[in-house]
Order: structure tokens, then sequence, then C-alpha cells
């Protein structure tokens, strides 16, 4: 295993403890690949378990056409969530507790079985899925400015900050994924809006993709695990007092406000 | 005096109107009116506009409906106003579902997703968003092609409503729906070009519901002294970013509980 590794876990541990953001992982080492990323991510996840802190589910990057464009690649990414990431429905966070914070709102899926990949397909997803909730997700970058690749993205933990969960449980069944629409309100005005569609032409997919993505570090979704399925628009920057407001058709209304 | 001066400004507004109706015409690109002339304000920019309609109307043009830009708070509070801006719409700015837009006939569009309202009876004075859709007799997914006749599409306000508002071409889907039958706030938009996803969005970005933004169309015609008629079409605005087209793509729009609409971009 290359020595950076090691390296640079530690430098993301810390940048997320002191919310002090590092230079970009890609920058200083051109030779990094998506494999040494996911190493990186997986050394921090298990020095947070070791800190006692419990695996709630994952989350879901990159899912649409336009960011992949953007950083230029043709992949999704993963993350970790844990308990200490999660927020209740209508909670307040605090914005310096966080270092760059920006808002997404996003279809959750609660499993209801085991999903292990590889060969996973969507059909498969939804029988394993117990209901979906909306969500608001906080994401947050330990790489200063925001000046990620996927590399640097995916060793911080696929940019994962905190998630906040809707509390109206809604079957799959009939639920058309690509279909619903959401909208972002912040101070109720509405900001940004999307469809189930945004994400991988469709979050199913997305959570497809993550299960067999899985296998290949020998991992699965586990029954009660959450899965965050991918923003369905543009982030949103938060400031100080700001209430947000996403309501997805169908699912509900979940929010947040910022301190 | 002062009657001459008046008569020499409704001259110099009348030229300018002229001059974007020639650059339509000729599919040449247009200079920026605020750089010519900087003293026009807002409510000079819609005289232009009504003196570009009057041009279109003498030559046999027919209005056939409206429409919407502005319609977001966040916009029309970063512009120091609280109601929609309009253009109109003229028949021969209709093209078929299913049909082309010929590249041949503009001069750098880009498409649109939205949500049209088929208005079923005249709509005029202090009318409320409920009110607005009992009057409406269907709505349809619909694909604006917007085609500012300014240079790289750099314009300002002023610029934009002389221009009547970047107006071109447009399409109405052949799936409808009554109003009252769908989520005008949650229904997600799938924009779509070559069947990749381009663009998503849901009816609520217009205004929270765009039945709002053409309650604030009503309003706004009624201080002029018009109504929307009934069989009028309104398109209340654009749902995503627009996206440029290219010869040889195939659009779509698909509007969650009420149907698709297409295009193809061709050039002959």
């Amino acid at each position: 295993m290359p020595d950076y590794i090691e390296k640079f876990a530690e430098e993301l541990y810390w940048a997320e403890v002191n919310l002090k953001p590092i230079e970009p992982l890609t920058s200083r080492n051109g030779n990094i690949t998506i494999e040494d990323a996911y190493k990186i991510q997986i050394k921090n996840v298990d020095r947070k378990l070791k800190n006692g802190w419990k695996i709630k589910g994952k989350k879901i990057g990159i899912t649409s056409y336009a960011v992949q464009k953007m950083l230029n690649v043709n992949q999704p990414d993963f993350g970790y969530l844990f308990d200490t990431m999660y927020v209740e429905d209508g909670g307040v966070v605090k914005l310096d507790s966080l270092i760059q914070p920006r808002v997404e709102g996003e279809i959750a899926f609660v499993m209801e079985k085991d999903l292990k990949g590889p060969g996973v397909t969507v059909a498969d997803v939804l029988k394993a899925t117990a209901f979906v909730v909306p969500s608001i997700e906080i994401v947050d970058s330990r790489i200063k400015d925001w000046k990620i690749r996927i590399q640097d993205t995916i060793a911080d933990n696929a940019s994962s900050g905190l998630f906040v969960l809707g509390g109206k449980k809604t079957v799959v069944d009939n639920l058309d994924f690509r279909c619903l629409g959401m909208i972002l309100e912040q101070n109720g005005e509405v900001v940004v809006s999307g469809a189930g569609a945004a994400s991988l032409g469709n979050p199913v997919k997305a959570v497809a993709w993550l299960a067999n993505k899985l296998a290949e570090f020998g991992e699965y979704l586990r029954a009660g695990e959450v899965v965050l399925s991918g923003a369905l628009a543009q982030l949103v920057v938060p400031k100080k007092g700001d209430f947000f407001k996403v309501s997805i058709q169908k699912l509900g209304s979940v929010s947040v406000k910022f301190e | 005096m002062p009657k001459r001066r008046e008569k020499n400004k409704n001259g110099k507004l009348r030229q300018i109107a002229n001059y974007l109706h020639q650059c339509e015409i000729e599919r040449k690109e247009a200079e920026q009116i605020v750089k010519i002339h900087p003293e026009i304000g807002i409510d000079e920019a819609y005289l232009i506009q009504r003196e570009l309609v009057k041009l279109k109307l003498s030559r046999g043009d027919k209005i056939i409906g409206y429409k919407l830009a502005f319609t977001t708070r966040t916009k029309q509070r970063s512009m120091g106003i609280s109601t929609v801006g309009f253009g109109y719409l003229f028949d021969y700015m209709k093209i078929d579902d299913g049909g082309e837009l010929n590249l041949n006939d503009v001069i750098h569009p880009k498409a649109e997703a939205e949500i049209a309202f088929i208005i079923g009876e005249d709509l005029s004075g202090d009318v409320s968003p409920y009110e607005v859709i009992e009057a409406t007799k269907f709505v349809a997914p619909a694909i604006e092609f917007v085609d500012s006749r300014y240079k790289d599409f750099k314009f300002e306000l002023v610029d934009v409503i002389s221009d009547n508002f970047s107006a071109s071409r447009f399409v109405i889907g052949s799936d409808v729906k009554k109003p009252s039958e769908v989520d005008l706030r949650l229904s997600g938009v799938i924009f779509e070009r070559n069947g990749v996803v381009e663009k998503t969005g849901a009816l609520g970005a217009v205004l929270g519901n765009p039945a709002i933004a053409v309650s604030q169309l009503v309003k706004f015609l009624s201080k002029r002294g018009e109504k929307v008629k009934a069989g009028s079409i309104i398109l209340t605005g654009s749902i995503t970013e627009a996206i440029e087209v290219k010869e040889g793509d195939f659009i779509r729009v698909s509007i969650c509980g009420v149907g698709e609409v297409s295009t193809y971009i061709v050039k002959k």
C-alpha cells in the first residue's frame, strides 16, 4: 500500500475534527487512483468505528450527468453515514459545526433485507426496500473551496456531512421514481427543483449500482440501513438563520434550520 | 415644444422596434439597446415591445397567447419587481408536437421546458391563482425555443423586454390534462436531449405553482387595459435551465402526470 494513503487519511481525519480544510489530495499527488481513494476512505471509517461511531447507512454521490461531466468521470461514488451525522426532521444545525456546507434534496431508501452484489438489479432493490422517506443531505468538504476531483471526494467519505430524514414512510409499490418531483425551499422561496430522473436516470438504479459497487469491497447493504440515493437538484449554500424545506411528490417533506 | 419632443420619442421607440423586427426577419444579431440608448427605462421598453407587436400585426401575424419570464421570487427580488414579465406569442411561432424546429428560421435558439395553460374563459382584473385554475381549459407540456436577437444572448432587462422576451418558437404537447387533475407544485419535469436526461425540475419552480404566475400576468395586463382572452396559450416560464440545441437533436419534455412533448432539430 502506498505510504500516502496513511498520510492523507490522517490529514482528512483531523481536517474534519478541527474544521480546517486541506489542499486537494490530487493537486499534491497526481498518481492517486480511485482505488487508493476508497482505501483512504475505509481507513477513516475503521477509525471512526473504533471511536464508537455506528454506521447508519450509505450515501451515493456524483449521480447526475451534469456533475459527472463537470468532474470528467462516468461513475458515481459512495460514502458512509454514521449515527453522529443524523439530524432530526425540523432540527437545528450549527453552521460553525461544518466547514463549507451545501444543502441537497434526496430520496432515502430504508432497507428491509440485506442486499448483496454483484448482479443486483432494480427489481432486487425494490424487493429489498422496506420504504422510502424524503431527506435533506447536508454535504461538506474537507477539501479547501470544494476544489475536488473524484479521488478527493471519495477519500473524503464522498463529502458527507449530515443528513435529515422525513418521518413519513411510503412503500415503493406503484411509485414512479423517475417522475417524482422535488422542490427545495429556502425561507419559503423555491430555489431549486428536480425530479427522480436526476439521479442516474432513476434513483433505484443508483441503489443497485451501490449494492454492486460495495461487493467489490466485500461489503453489502444491511437490513435497516438508510441509503441516500443522490441529489435531485443543484446544491444550495446555507447561511445563518436559513430555514430549508424539501418536498417530494407523494413522499412528503422534511426540514432543517441553520444557526 | 413638449409635444414635438413626445413625437420624437415615439419615433425613436418605433425605430428601435423596427430594428429588432428586421433582425428577427433577417436572422441577424442585434446590438444591445441599452448600449445605444442608455436613457431608456422599463416602461419605455414595454412601449418598444408594443411597437414591435404592432409591426407584426401589420404584417398579418396573429397574437395567440403570452410567454412569461421572471417567474421565480429570487429573480423578481433581484430586479426589484414583484410581478412576472411577459411577451406575446404569435401564430407563426407554433410548431406541432413531434414536429421540427428548422435552424434556418432562427438565430441561436435555446430550448426550455415549461407547462402551458390553455385558457377557457376570458380573464381580467384582480384574479387569484385558484380562479386561474377554474378558467383554464387544460394544461399541456411545452417546449419553448427562446432566441434572443442580441449578440451572444447577452442582454439586460430593457433589452429583453424590447425584444418580446426572446419569444421565437414553441411546441405544445398533445397530452393534455385538466389543471385540477395535476399536482401543479410537485409534478416532476424531465428534459431530455437524444434520450439523455439533461435537466430535471418540478412545476413549483415557477413561483411555487405556475397558476400564481398566470394570475400575475392577468393583473399586469389589466393595468394596461388588456385581458387574457379565451383560447389564449400561456407559456408559464422555464422550469429548468435552458439547453442549447444543434442539428440532429431530439428534444423531449416529460411532465409527470401530464404527458410528453417532443421536437426534432433540423436544418433545411
